[in-house]
This record gives C-alpha cells, structure tokens and sequence, in this order.
C-alpha cells in the first residue's frame, strides 16, 4: 500500500477539494432548505448521471473528453420526435424510443470514431468542433426538411407554416401519455425508504465483494467496513421512514421522490461499465489509451478499438438523454442537446476525473458536487450581487471553469513532465491505472 | 477524372475552392432572385472591413506554432474594455472629439491586449500539445467571468448602464461616439436623389446632408467603407513588417520547427509568447473596428463564440493549424463574409420562416475548422 502523502493528495484532487469548498460555501450562503435541495439534487441525478457514464469510456480508450455525446442526444432526438409523432405512450413508448435510437447512434458513434482517427492528438476540440458542426445539419433536418421532405403526420409537431419542427414539443402529460415519466411512474420511493434500500443493495454487493475475495485468500477488510457502513446508514435511513423522532426539517426529505427504476438503470449501466473494462475489449481500451503504438505492436486493432469505444460511448449517451427527457417531460428541439456536452463534461471532471482518466465512482461523486454547486449558485449569486435575475452566470462560470481548470492542469502536469525528463516520456509512459480505483 | 479529384482533394486548396465556387453559385442566385448585387458588394465590404483585424490575429499565433487563436474572446475583451474606458472618460458630442475617443479605445485595447497576452500566452507555454482546446475553455472562462464584471465595475456613463438595476448594457450604442466614423472616412456612397430620382455620389461624408435628410434606410445603395479597409490594410501591413523582422523570422522558425529551433538557440517560450501578445492585441483592436463598423459594443456572452468565425476564414483563405500568411487573411475574410452576405437573403428567400441562414454559417465554419483538423495529421503517436 502507498504511504499516504498529503501535498500530492491535494495535488492529485485539487478541482474535486476547490468544487468541494464552493458547494459547501455556496449552501451556506444560499440557505436553501435541505429538502427541496435534496429533492432538486435527485431528479438532476436520476436526470444526468447517465450522460456522464456515457463519457467514461472513450476517457480510458485515451480519446480524453467526449464533446461529442451532443450527437450521441441527437439521436436520442430522433428517436423521441419520431415516438411523438407516432403518438405511441408509456412504457412500451420508451423502450421504443431507446431502440429505434440505437441504430442511429451506433452510426453517428462510427461516424465521430472514423473523424477522431483522423485528428489523433487533438480528439477533444475535434469532438467539439463535430459537435457544434451537428447542430448546424440538425438545424438544416429539422427545421427545413422536416414536413417539407420528411413526413410528420401529428401537425402539434410542426411550426404553424407546415415546415419544421417546434421548438418545444410536448412528450406527455406524466400520467400515462407519451414518454413522460415512463420510467419515474414504473417505481418510485420515498426518500429514506429508497436510501435504505440502495444501503442494503450495497450491503449485499459487499458481502459478495469479500466472499468473493475471501475464496481468492487476500481477504480484504475493506468490504467489512462497507459492510458495517451500509447497514447502520440503511438503519438510521429506516428510521427516518418509519419514526418521526428527527427533526422536522429532516422529516421533510421523505417529501422526495426517488425515481427508483432510473436509478437501478443507472447502476446497471455503471455495472456494465464496470463489467465491460475487465473484458478483453476493455483491457484493449486501455491499452490503446496508454500507447497507441505498443498496443498495435501487441496485434490490438488501434483504429478499430477506438471507433468501438466511440459507438459505446455515444449510444450510452444516446439512452442517457433519453432519460433525461423522459425525467423533463417537454424537449426543446433546437437547444435541449447542445449543453449536455459542456454540463456531463465538467460534472465528470469536478468528480476527480482528467483527460486520460475516469471512474465510475468519479462520475457519481461529479454529478452529486456540480449539480449541487449549479442548482445553489443562481442563489448564492443573487445574495452575492443582490440581484435575483444575475445569479445565473455564476452557473456558467462553474461549467466553464471546471472544464478549463482541469484541462490547464492535466496538460500543464504533461508538460513539465515532457520537460523535465524528455526520455522518461518514451521509457515509461503513464503510470498504469490502479485496478481498484476503477471496480469500486 | 476521379484520380484528379482526388489529389485536388489532398492539397490545401479544396475548402478554398469549395467555398469559392458555392460563393459565385450564391451569388448568381442572387442575381435571379432580383437581390440588389449592389447592396450585397457593400454589406460584404462592410462585413470585410469589421472582420478583417479579427481574422488577421490569427497570423502570428498560427506562426508562432500555437495554433489558431480559439482565444481570441480574451483580447476581444480587452479591446471592449479598452471601449468602455473611452466612452466613460472621453466626452465625444462635438465632431473632431470622436476621433480622439477612437483612437483612446484603441490605445487602451492595445494596453490590456498586451497584459492579457502575456497571461495568455504565458498559460499556453505550460500546455503545449493542447493549445487549441484548452484556448477555447480559457476563453469561455474568462467570457463567463467577464459577465460577473460587467455588472460590477464602477461605469458611471449613464448610456452604457440598464435604467434599472445594476451593470452595463448588453449591447451599447455608439451612435453619439465613433460608430460607423471610419466606415464613413473617405467613404464612397451612391445615394439615390429623391427630388431628381437620380443616383448622386457622395464622397467622405462631407455631403452626409443628403443623406440623412432623406433617410439612410432607403437611400443607401452601395457603400465603399473606405476608412475600414484602409485601417485594415494598414494593420496588415505592419503584421507583414513585423513577421519580415528579425523577431518575427525568429518566431517564424520556432513555429515551423521547435526542436530546430532550440539547436539554433532560439528562445521557443519567448517567441510564442510575443507570437500569442500580438495576436491579443490584434483581436483587441479587431473588436473596437468590428464595433465601430457594427455600431454597437456587445457584452456579456457575445464575445463567446468569436473565434471560431475568424478561424474559418483563415482556414478558407487556405491556411492550416500550423502555416498561415496575410495573403490567406484577405482571401478568406472575404470569401468568408461573402458568403454570410449573400447567403442571408437567399437563404430567407428559398425558405420562408428564416432560421436558415444561421445553418450556412454553423455549417461552414464548423465544418472548415474540421477539416483543417483532419489535415493536422493522423499519425499514430507513441
């Protein structure tokens, strides 16, 4: 086991501590009750997390930050403006949606992957560029083509002229019709009931955990301690639910609904994930991530197992908006993707991740502390600037800034290393990931 | 036949070319759509003059070796800045006082220009590699940044603030400063004589009665913005003066090869770092013409995605990641807004509702700047 080291601890997680400290500054300041910042905090997550798992894969293949997952959204769009116009409802609708996405996405995956072949060594700003281009051809299919070339039968879709879509159509009403909270209405919990149930899922996967590493004869008293953790947080979540001796503002949080189908999907997606970076594919992946050029040497398919890791990564982008739009309820045609990139990147990277690595726990740690940070900071902002309608470009700034401060340290660490010791680059090449770090 | 293509396809020329021969397909368009060719000549020499600075700041990041400048939102600001300070202290009511507050805005855009290149370009030197895609983060940083500035610094002019509430305005007029001063400048206009129903050439605004007793909406039929395409003339050549010197060959060098560069005993840091000052500078200026000629300063976000119509006329104008030269500045900056010009009317006239002209500038500029990436090479590295 490495000693711990401090300096290199702080070094090592400096956006996650900065983001840390803003989020708990920013709910001092804006004095939210718990309640309805908690209730907020778990619909963005049932709403984002997905997205921010889609981004991890290209990270490990070395392919850095997936601008690019707008697309993978857009072809979620597809998906739900055909489902719409179809007028198709519930759940059986979703499904729907989420498989007539993936053929589409799976061909702009390729599409994107055959690019970043060809701009190797400058893969995140080509994926912006593609993204920012994609908008201007869905532009051109959606709003010009759409009723004129292709056919749409339900006329609430189209622009009152005949052409075009809306710019905001209607996916139902939340109680059966369209995709609307065709997931949330599957399966949903009250707050403490659905903690202690999540506590006991991880209770049981850590008793598999050491089972498992008990028959390997490395027993590890780590899953004992997540164990013990588990069980007396699900107790102490249990009481909440069945008693009334907290205090009445913690009572408040069984007033949250916990949408319990997606965040089982977004587990098993994380699971998967998981699953998928043991496979051979997986540890391909990673190979190419470390070095392109001993990974060809050792017979991987470099160009190959790139284009794969993009088809991967933009369908589960492509499922992840699904579900955000099913959580939102109304898509906004010419605007509901074109954030995503900039907001998954910057959740994933204020969760401890950099360009060329990324776990599932960073993601959810990132989405928890960025969605925190940007449903408080409009009301830290007005308190700060006492102006209610200016506190909104402080959630830009965290976006913005969370991107650019981890990109500048990751590539400035780059540097001074090339600099330092310019042959150690060729000899060594990047400290090969910590197994651990990545299957929690 | 198709082997021709193909290696046509291969050299630097095709986007070029490309976009030439979609400009003159437009254009002829325009013609059969009864658009006024007139008009359409000016508003791209208008659109030509505004850019041009802009577009010329790619230069001497390009040579320096740091890429196209995605950061040109940081001297925009400056240059906004150096406006906002004008206007504030510099009284323009009477005629020559204009001339004063331009030339103030310039200064001090060129002042802040230099600090924040220096910062800049400083950042750039610890991330090399990386350049255009952590230019364009910083930038939208900063722009994002800058909002929380704009509706806190001390301004007082009650034209650049909101009637109510705090800060400065989201787009500021310069009506009663420099705007459209050197777009007038030597300018030649054929306005139409409402009494005689005849054309009238009007020379430096020195008959500007004319126009404004009949009204500049109807009257304005072409336009040469002399004083704008001057100033960028001028500028372009000082750019090619310094890029001849002793300093700029040395930043030439370090651009073309870093390595061979530093066995020559060059100073690689340094050079970019003058490489990226200049072009901050440039893009600070480029932002007091482009607003002069625009006739309003725009804050808050619109400085966001700036740079990335400059880089594509550059890259139009033939130009890579890696060499660009002023020729590529005045070719592409005028194909680039040609384009946008003349692709505005027609767009709106093929398809009504509007909404389509924005698709033919997302789709050149975006997809120019990709393709200038895929040409950066895509060899396998180590």
């Amino acid at each position: 086991m490495r000693k711990f080291n401090l300096k290199r601890f702080l070094v090592d997680n400096i956006v996650t501590i900065i983001f840390l400290s803003l989020t708990i500054i920013g709910i001092l300041i804006a004095k939210q009750p718990i309640h309805i910042l908690v209730n907020d905090l778990v619909r963005r997550f049932s709403r984002n997390t997905l997205l921010v798992l889609s981004l991890i894969i290209p990270v490990l293949a070395g392919m850095g930050l997936n601008f690019g997952i707008v697309i993978g959204a857009m072809a979620a769009q597809v998906a739900v403006i055909f489902v719409a116009d179809m007028g198709w409802n519930g759940p059986g609708a979703l499904l729907m949606t989420m498989l007539i996405s993936i053929p589409f996405s799976i061909l702009f995956g390729w599409l994107i992957g055959k690019l970043l072949n060809k701009t190797r060594g400058q893969e995140m700003i080509t994926s912006l560029m593609v993204s920012l281009f994609a908008q201007g051809l869905w532009l051109l299919v959606y709003l010009a083509l759409m009723g004129r070339i292709i056919p749409i039968r339900n006329p609430d879709l189209l622009i009152p002229g005949g052409i075009g879509i809306r710019n905001t159509v209607n996916l139902g009403d939340g109680q059966g019709s369209g995709i609307k909270y065709a997931l949330n209405n599957l399966w949903s919990m009250p707050f403490f009931l659905a903690m202690t149930v999540l506590l006991l899922i991880l209770a049981g996967v850590s008793i598999l955990r050491y089972l498992q590493s008990k028959r390997l004869g490395l027993t590890d008293q780590k899953y004992l301690v997540w164990l013990g953790t588990s069980v007396l947080g699900a107790i102490i979540m249990f009481i909440g639910h069945a008693t009334l001796i907290y205090p009445e503002s913690l009572l408040a949080l069984n007033t949250v609904n916990v949408p319990m189908a997606t965040v089982l999907l977004i587990i098993l997606v994380a699971m998967f994930i998981n699953w998928l970076m043991k496979t051979k594919l997986g540890q391909d992946f990673r190979s190419v991530g470390q070095s392109q050029a001993i990974a060809a040497v050792s017979g991987i398919n470099v160009d190959r197992t790139r284009i794969i890791a993009m088809i991967t990564s933009t369908v589960m982008a492509a499922l992840g908006h699904i579900v955000l739009l099913e959580n939102v309820g109304v898509l906004n045609t010419y605007g509901a993707h074109v954030s995503i990139g900039l907001y998954s990147v910057a959740a994933l990277l204020v969760g401890g991740a950099t360009v060329n690595r990324a776990t599932v726990g960073q993601a959810f740690l990132g989405v928890i502390l960025f969605h925190t940070l940007f449903y408080i900071a409009p009301f830290a902002g007005a308190i700060l600037l006492n102006d209610a309608q200016n506190g909104e470009y402080f959630r830009n700034i965290i976006a913005y800034g969370a991107i650019g401060l981890s990109l500048v340290l990751y590539a400035w660490k780059q540097t001074s290393a090339a600099e330092a010791e310019p042959q150690a680059e060729e000899e060594g090449g990047p400290p090969a990931p910590n197994p651990e770090t990545i299957n929690q | 036949m198709f082997d021709r293509i193909k290696t046509f396809a291969a050299g630097d020329n095709l986007p070029r070319f490309v976009i030439l021969v979609f400009y003159l397909l437009i254009l002829l368009v325009a013609f059969f759509l009864n658009q006024s060719i007139g008009v359409l000549i000016s508003d791209t020499l208008i659109r030509y003059g505004m850019n041009g600075i802009l577009v010329l700041s790619m230069v001497p990041a390009i040579q320096a070796g740091t890429g196209p400048n995605f950061g040109l939102p940081i001297g925009a600001i400056g240059g906004l800045l150096g406006m906002l300070i004008s206007m504030e202290f510099i009284p323009q009511t009477i005629a020559g006082h204009q001339w004063i507050g331009l030339l103030v805005a310039i200064l001090v855009a060129i002042v802040f220009g230099i600090f924040f290149g220096w910062l800049y370009g400083l950042l750039l030197n610890r991330v090399k590699g990386s350049e255009m895609v952590i230019a364009t983060y910083t930038a939208f940083s900063f722009v994002a940044m800058m909002c929380i500035a704009w509706l806190v610094l001390p301004f007082q002019n009650k034209s650049m603030k909101w009637p109510i509430g705090q800060g400065l305005k989201n787009t500021i007029t310069m009506e009663n400063t420099y705007g459209g001063l050197l777009n007038d400048f030597l300018s030649l206009k054929f306005v139409e004589n409402h009494l005689t129903g005849k054309l009238e050439l009007v020379f430096n605004r020195s008959n500007s009665w004319v126009i404004e007793n009949y009204g500049i909406e109807s009257a304005l039929k072409f336009q040469f913005p002399t004083g704008m395409i001057l100033v960028f003339l001028l500028a372009c050549y000082l750019v090619y003066l310094f890029i001849n010197s002793k300093t700029g060959v040395a930043m030439r060098a370090v651009g073309d090869n870093p390595s061979f560069a530093v066995a020559s005993g060059l100073n690689v840091n340094r050079s970019r770092l003058i490489g990226v000052i200049l072009s901050t500078v440039l893009a600070a200026v480029g932002i007091v013409i482009y607003s002069q000629g625009f006739g309003y300063m725009q804050l808050y976000n619109a400085p966001q995605q700036m740079a990335f119509g400059a880089v594509a006329a550059i890259l139009i104008g033939g130009a890579s990641a890696q060499k660009a030269k002023i020729s590529h500045v005045i070719i592409g900056t005028f194909l680039f807004n040609g384009i946008l010009v003349a692709g505005l009317p027609v767009a709106n006239q093929l398809v009504e509702g509007g909404g389509l002209s924005d698709v033919f500038r997302v789709i050149i500029t975006y997809g120019v700047i990709l393709y200038a990436l895929t040409k950066i090479g895509g060899k396998s590295n180590a």
